[in-house]
Parts: structure tokens; C-alpha cells; sequence
């Protein structure tokens, strides 16, 4: 049944690049209908991942001779907690709201802020003038870092000036790399080169 | 014993025959390399099966005695002595005794009957076995009768083959089946060895010979009605050609013999080894001791006996055991722990963070540079939206990056209420929806006659992602979609009454804390919406948005970007906010950094100079 696939994948992978390039309502309304399947099947993933979430903790708990048991029981508690006030009360509305805000938004930023100290630690090891090449980032990170700070602003100019050139530069020649990498990726899987879906 | 005295090295007596040298020591010997284990006494064996018994080559023996060690070679000194001494012979073991070279009849009678087993007063001795009573001996036994030795053959006599003969029952007791078995006249006479036999000592090697046969099987008289057909067409007995001797063992020829065998035979014999056992077979059949190994293996072992540990032994195991607890009780020295300077860096860094916040914010607010930057760009094309415009804010940062994107989107959605434009908030992120609707309901509270589903909507968590983004961007807002706080559709919200595509908005503002929501937005909805897009991002995804807006198509209407672009909008807006006061700690926190990257360059190039001084030295 391989065959049954490949061909599938081919056929919805054809008709949504012809109605990217052409207006004809066929190819209109098989595109729409293919990308709310799409996007139905990503919320059936969610739902797939969140099952997956519960089974592994949950097997962990019953297993008993792992480590990490104490986090996986607070995962468990957490998400039937938040799942049975969503329920109850919607995701819009009080208990949610002030869980999202007061419980895990803080708990995201202040991890997020631990890593200032960490590339502060890093900043203090790695950026050193070895040779040419890392005498070159250790300028343009100093010249950037300075021209960021209000207070210095005589380097606002330095520093715009590498965003804009060699900065730039750089960034354009990934960001068109990606571009072909994703066009030759889509043509290998139109042509069945590459078969991802039937393995 | 005639008491003549002979040779030390000789064997037999050379007057009367008589056996010098004790057979104990030959039998041991017979046995290659092997210990002079006591033989258990021979089983009784019927007459028929002894005949069938093969002699031991002589040529064993003969071999033997000339490696005899020395306490055999006393014993042949002393050959008098102990045929004289009755003491010997009384504690020889029985089995043993009858083995004694063919002697004369009245030495055997002078032997105490009363110390002879029963069976051995019934066969005194082989040479001269007691002639059965004619009426207990079947013909049949009496054919297969011993020939007598004549006394000057030097043989070696095997202890089986001097046991006296099983005492034949009376013919009347004989069963049937026996008499059945009664050999016939035709049958052949036992073949005797009468003729002397060479010592084995002049034997070449690969010249062993077996030992002839004895006798041949007794053939017993089958009736005719019990004979099968197949039989009876079986040439008989008196056509059957007389059965040939068995051949003797001969070493493989060389056509015989493979190649690859006869080049593992040794080119030139090995020296004489005296010790060892006879190869009788295979390439190197009549070699002595070229296998000795063969010799460690078959020999029984004893096993070995439990050493007891000495004195000297234990007390020096508990020693040891001392100097263990010694190192056990000794408390671990832990290793210096280097002195680094990473104490040092997270101390300076919370610093400057920290203690920026004390200050006024005009001290910041006044170095900060507003004309001709992104932020003021981004700030004119806001003011340019026409009156009562609707915007399409999308929040597609998580979490992690609220603590920097929310003072940007703050400012962004103070200015666009400010004004009154109407806003329609999503998110590409399922975590994005909370944080549109907390920063709009702050900022519309904040604000005051900004009410939510006149001139704001959140319709939350567009799912989807890629192919979410694209088909609104192609066919715009499903006509069965509803918001989030008041799941009302659409067309029932007066902010959202008039939208059904994104061509029906004036602005897309996409709030991007990673290069991925910008990257999807950029690719799928800017070339299918036909609206511009102006991007808010954190610092780190700016050199990356600078490509999409630095075009000449300006797929980036404008660009605004991190927290000093916040304070920068907070200043353009006239409305000062946390961004304006974070942005001293941030400029802070980086002018230590800087100086930690310094800092670090310099005990690095310290240290390389030190080195490179200790190297010239």
C-alpha cells in the first residue's frame, strides 16, 4: 500500500502548487478543503501529544524506580488541574486567565532571565582574541553591544552599519539557502524522491 | 629354582627356565609411562572367552624391561631371594601368583593348599592345568584343550591367561541350548604360538605385529528348520576357505599416506626417548614419547590438598586489613576548588541591573536617540492609518520572550488605541492568545472608552501554523469563526463587522519573538494578503528582519526592535513606561558585559605572555 500513499502525497502536493500559481475555482476549492484538513489534523496532533504527555508520566509513576517520579506526579496534577478549569470555566475567562498570568508566565520569564548570566559567563570565555578571525567577532560584538547602549551613542553609526552589511549579507545568503533547501525538498517529495509519510 | 646363579641382567634362568626377574614389574611396565597401579584380581571368565582373549605383545614387555628403572633393576638382583623367600610369594596377591613362568609341578604342589583360593586349587598352574574327568569334558572342550608351552619359550603370560579353566558342568546338567553350541569336527584347532618370540627390544619401529589370533569362535550346530533360506544359500563350513590370519599392523605406506600427513611426520625420527608411550597408529606410529601430553591427560591426578595458610600469612592479612580501616576512617580530601571569576560576572551583572531602577528614568530618556531610527518609522506609518482603521495585531511570542516583547507591544497598542484605531488580535502560538488579551484589556482599561468587541477582538489561537496562516491569507476569516471572550462570530462584533479577508484590514503588525513567526508570516500571508506588514521583534531576531524589510519591494513596511525600540516608541508616543526605565538596566547590564569581554581578553593575553616568557626561560 506503499504505492497508495506516495501517490496521495503527490497528487494534494501537485494541486496546492498549482493553486498557489493558478486561479481556477477546482483548484481553488480542492486547496482550501486540503489546508483545513491541514490544519484539523494539527489539532489532532496536539491532542495526540498531549495523551502521549499523560502516558509517559503516568507509566514513570507506576514504574516507581526512576528518577523523576516527584516531577512527573506535579506534571500530571498540573495539567489535569489547568484541563479541568479550562473546562469548567473557559480559556478566556477568570481562573485561567489569572493561572496563565500569575503562575505560568513568571515561571517562564525568570528562566528565560537566568540566561542572561549564563551568556555573561560564556561572553567572559569564548569571546577572546585568538586569532584574526575571532579578533573580528570580538570587534563587531563589542561595537554592537556598545552601539545597543544609549549611553554610548557615538557608536549608534558603527553598529548600525554592521546590522545593515555584513550582518545582512550573511542573513540573505541563509535565508536564500533555505529557500532553495525548501524548494528541492518540496520537488523530492511532489516526484516521490523522498517518502517520509509510508515509513 | 635350581639356585644357579645367573647374569644380573637375565630374566629366565639359564639352567631350569625359571622367571628371575619378578612379573609385576613387567606388567607395570607393559603400561608405557604409566604407574605400576596394582592390577584388581582378572574376572572369572569362561574358557571360551579366554581363548579369545588376544596375548600382549612381547614386544612390550621385552621394551620395558630394558627401561626399567633402578628399583626394578634391585629387584632383578635379588632374583634368588625372592624365589627362595615363601614370604614373598605368600603376600603376592592371588591373582598374581599363578603368574609365575612355567614352572615344574611340584613346585606349584608345594604351595600351602590351604592359603589357595578355591579356584585355584582347581588350576595350580596354566602349564600344567588339571585335566578334566572325561565325562565332565565336552568334546567340544576338549579340542579347544591348551597346548603346553614348552618350558624354554620365554612368554609372557598375562595373569587372565594362567586362571584356572571354569569347572565345566556334567553333561547332564547341560542344557539344551548349550549342547547346541557343542563344536563340530570340522571345527579348527586353536592356533598356539609355539615358536619363540624375538625380544621386542630389535623391533624397528613400524614394524609392530599383532598377535596372532588364538583360537576362532566356536560355530555352533543350528537345526536345519531354524536356518533362514539366506543361510542355507551361505557357502557351509566345510567350503568356507579357512579364514585368514588377521593382517598385521603396518604402518600406512607413503602411497597411502596423505600428503599433508606426510608432512607433518617429522623429516628425521626424534632422539631416542626412553619414557613415554608407543604410538601404534598414524604417522607416527613406533615413535616413543612424542606425545607427552597424552601421557598428562590420561594419567589420574590427585586432587590437590587445601594449602593451610600460614602464620606468617594471617598476620599479614590483618595488616592489611589495619592499613584499610586506616584509609577508610581517613576523611577524604576534597581538591581545591580553582578560583574563577564567575561569581564575580553574575555579581556585577545583577548590579547593573538592579540598581538602574533607582535612578530617574529622565537620565536614560535623555541620551536616548529618536530621529531617523526604526522606531520613528515605525511610529510614522501608525500615524498614517486613517481614521477609525482596523489593524490586524498578531502576538506570536511565547512566554519566555514576554518579559521584553510585552513593553514593545505595550507601546504599539497604547499608540493604536491612542488612536482609536480598531484592532483584531490572534495568535499563530496557542500561548499567544492569554498575553493579547491581558495586554489589551490593560491597555484598553488604561485608556478608558476602548471597549472590547466595539474596537478590539481577540479571536485567539489560529491553528494551523504554516497552513493555518496561509489559508487566512487566502481566503480570509471562515464565516463560522468566532472570538474568544464572547464567541460571537464575526459579523456580530462592530469591530470586526466589515472584515472578512485580510485585504480588508489597513495594516498587519506582527509581533515576533522568533525568527520562525516571521519567517511564516513573511512567506505566507505578505505575497497572498496585499496589506503591509510591519514587524515589532526582540533584539535577537532584528538582523534577521532586517532583510525582509531593507528590500526594495519592502516586504517589511517597517521594523521595530527591542527593548530600546520600546523605549524609543514610549518617547515617540509621549507615553513613558516600564520600557523607558528597563532601558537603563539593559544599557547597564550590557556596558558590564562589554567590560567582562574585555576583562577577559586581558588575563588571556596575561596569561599567554607568562607563558611564552616561562617557555624563553
Amino acid at each position: 500500500m506503499k504505492w497508495l500513499a506516495t501517490a496521495i502525497a503527490i497528487g494534494v502536493g501537485l494541486i496546492i502548487l498549482l493553486d498557489y500559481f493558478f486561479t481556477l475555482p477546482l483548484l481553488d476549492a480542492l486547496g482550501v478543503a486540503f489546508k483545513e484538513w491541514t490544519i484539523i489534523l494539527t489539532a489532532f496532533a496536539m491532542l495526540v501529544g498531549l495523551g502521549n504527555l499523560v502516558i509517559v508520566h503516568a507509566l514513570r509513576i507506576v514504574r516507581r524506580n526512576e528518577s523523576g517520579t516527584g516531577y512527573s506526579v506535579i506534571v500530571l496534577a498540573t495539567s489535569a488541574l489547568v484541563f479541568v478549569v479550562g473546562l469548567i470555566f473557559g480559556i478566556a475567562n477568570g481562573p485561567m486567565v489569572w493561572l496563565f498570568d500569575n503562575v505560568y508566565l513568571p515561571l517562564h520569564g525568570a528562566f528565560f532571565a537566568l540566561a542572561a548570566f549564563f551568556l555573561a559567563t560564556a561572553a567572559y570565555r569564548a569571546l577572546r582574541a585568538r586569532n584574526i578571525e575571532t579578533t573580528l567577532m570580538l570587534l563587531a560584538a563589542l561595537v554592537v553591544f556598545l552601539g545597543q547602549t544609549p549611553l554610548v551613542s557615538g557608536l549608534a553609526g558603527a553598529k548600525e552599519w554592521i546590522l545593515s552589511v555584513p550582518s545582512e549579507a550573511g542573513v540573505r545568503g541563509i535565508l536564500l539557502g533555505v529557500a532553495l533547501g525548501t524548494i528541492a525538498t518540496g520537488l523530492r517529495l511532489i516526484l516521490g524522491m523522498d517518502r517520509p509519510y509510508s515509513e | 629354582m635350581c639356585g644357579a646363579a645367573n647374569k644380573v641382567e637375565s630374566i629366565f634362568c639359564d639352567k631350569c627356565n625359571a622367571r628371575l626377574a619378578p612379573l609385576i614389574a613387567a606388567s607395570g611396565a607393559a603400561g608405557e609411562g604409566t604407574l605400576p597401579l596394582p592390577k584388581p584380581p582378572a574376572p572369572e571368565t569362561p574358557a571360551s572367552l579366554e581363548e579369545e582373549l588376544p596375548s600382549q605383545p612381547v614386544s612390550e614387555t621385552t621394551s620395558a624391561e630394558t627401561d626399567a628403572p633402578d628399583w626394578l633393576a634391585r629387584l632383578r638382583a635379588e632374583p634368588a631371594m625372592e624365589e627362595e623367600s615363601p614370604t614373598v610369594r605368600e603376600t603376592m596377591p592371588s591373582w598374581l601368583q599363578p603368574a609365575e613362568p612355567v614352572a615344574p609341578a611340584q613346585e606349584s604342589e608345594s604351595e600351602p593348599e590351604a592359603e589357595q583360593p578355591a579356584w585355584l586349587r582347581q588350576a595350580p598352574a596354566e602349564a600344567t592345568p588339571p585335566a578334566p574327568a572325561e565325562a565332565e569334558t565336552p568334546d567340544w572342550l576338549k579340542a579347544r584343550a591348551p597346548t603346553p608351552e614348552p618350558p624354554a619359550t620365554p612368554t609372557i603370560e598375562e595373569p587372565e591367561s594362567s586362571q584356572p579353566t571354569v569347572a565345566e558342568p556334567p553333561e547332564t546338567e547341560m542344557p539344551s541350548w548349550l549342547k547346541g553350541l557343542e563344536p563340530t569336527e570340522e571345527t579348527t584347532a586353536p592356533e598356539t604360538p609355539t615358536e619363540p618370540i624375538e625380544p621386542a627390544a630389535t623391533v624397528a619401529p613400524f614394524e609392530i605385529s599383532a598377535p596372532a589370533p588364538t583360537t576362532e569362535p566356536a560355530v555352533s550346530k543350528v537345526s536345519e528348520e531354524e536356518i533362514p533360506d539366506w543361510l542355507r544359500a551361505a557357502p557351509s563350513a566345510e567350503e568356507t576357505p579357512p579364514a585368514a590370519a588377521p593382517p598385521e599392523l603396518q604402518p600406512l605406506s607413503p602411497e597411502e599416506m596423505p600428503d599433508w600427513v606426510a608432512a607433518l611426520r617429522p623429516a628425521t625420527p626424534p632422539p631416542a626417548v626412553a619414557e613415554g608411550p608407543l604410538e601404534t597408529e598414524g604417522p607416527l606410529t613406533g615413535w616413543r614419547g612424542v606425545l607427552p601430553l597424552a601421557v598428562a591427560i590420561t594419567e589420574p591426578h590427585a586432587p590437590a590438598q587445601p594449602v593451610e595458610p600460614a602464620p606468617s600469612q594471617e598476620r599479614g592479612r590483618l595488616f592489611e586489613s589495619i592499613l584499610a580501616a586506616q584509609a577508610q576512617a581517613a576523611a577524604p580530601v576534597k581538591p581545591r576548588r580553582a578560583w574563577t571569576m564567575r561569581p564575580l560576572i553574575h555579581l556585577l551583572l545583577a548590579l547593573a541591573v538592579l540598581v538602574p531602577f533607582l535612578i530617574p528614568p529622565d537620565l536614560a530618556g535623555s541620551t536616548l536617540k529618536i530621529a531617523g531610527t526604526p522606531a520613528a518609522e515605525f511610529y510614522d506609518t501608525l500615524q498614517g492609518l486613517p481614521a477609525n482603521a482596523t489593524v490586524l495585531l498578531s502576538f506570536d511570542y511565547d512566554p519566555s520572550h514576554a518579559g521584553e516583547m510585552d513593553l514593545l507591544a505595550k507601546a504599539i497598542v497604547r499608540h493604536l488605541i491612542q488612536r482609536r484605531v480598531k484592532i483584531i488580535a490572534l495568535s499563530t502560538l496557542d500561548t499567544g492568545a492569554p498575553i493579547a488579551g491581558r495586554i489589551l484589556d490593560q491597555a484598553a482599561r488604561a485608556a478608558g472608552g476602548y471597549a472590547y468587541g466595539a474596537n478590539y477582538v481577540n479571536l485567539g489561537y489560529l491553528p494551523g501554523h504554516e497552513a493555518g496562516l496561509a489559508n487566512l491569507a487566502t481566503n480570509g476569516f471562515a464565516p463560522t469563526t468566532r472570538d474568544l471572550v464572547q464567541n460571537q462570530e464575526l459579523g456580530k462584533l462592530p469591530a470586526t463587522a466589515n472584515v472578512k479577508t485580510l485585504r480588508d484590514v489597513q495594516l498587519v503588525i506582527e509581533l515576533a519573538g522568533s525568527e520562525d513567526a516571521l519567517r511564516v508570516w513573511m512567506e505566507q500571508a505578505q505575497p497572498r494578503a496585499g496589506v503591509p506588514i510591519v514587524a515589532g521583534v526582540s533584539a535577537g531576531v532584528e538582523p534577521k528582519a532586517r532583510a525582509y524589510r531593507d528590500t526594495p519591494a519592502r516586504q517589511l513596511a517597517a521594523l521595530v526592535s527591542g527593548l530600546v525600540g520600546a523605549a524609543q516608541y514610549e518617547v515617540l508616543s509621549s507615553q513613558p513606561g516600564l520600557a523607558l526605565v528597563s532601558v537603563n538596566a539593559q544599557s547597564a547590564a550590557q556596558l558590564v558585559m562589554v567590560l567582562v569581554v574585555i576583562l577577559g581578553n586581558l588575563i588571556f593575553w596575561a596569561q599567554a605572555l607568562l607563558r611564552a616568557r616561562g617557555r624563553a626561560e
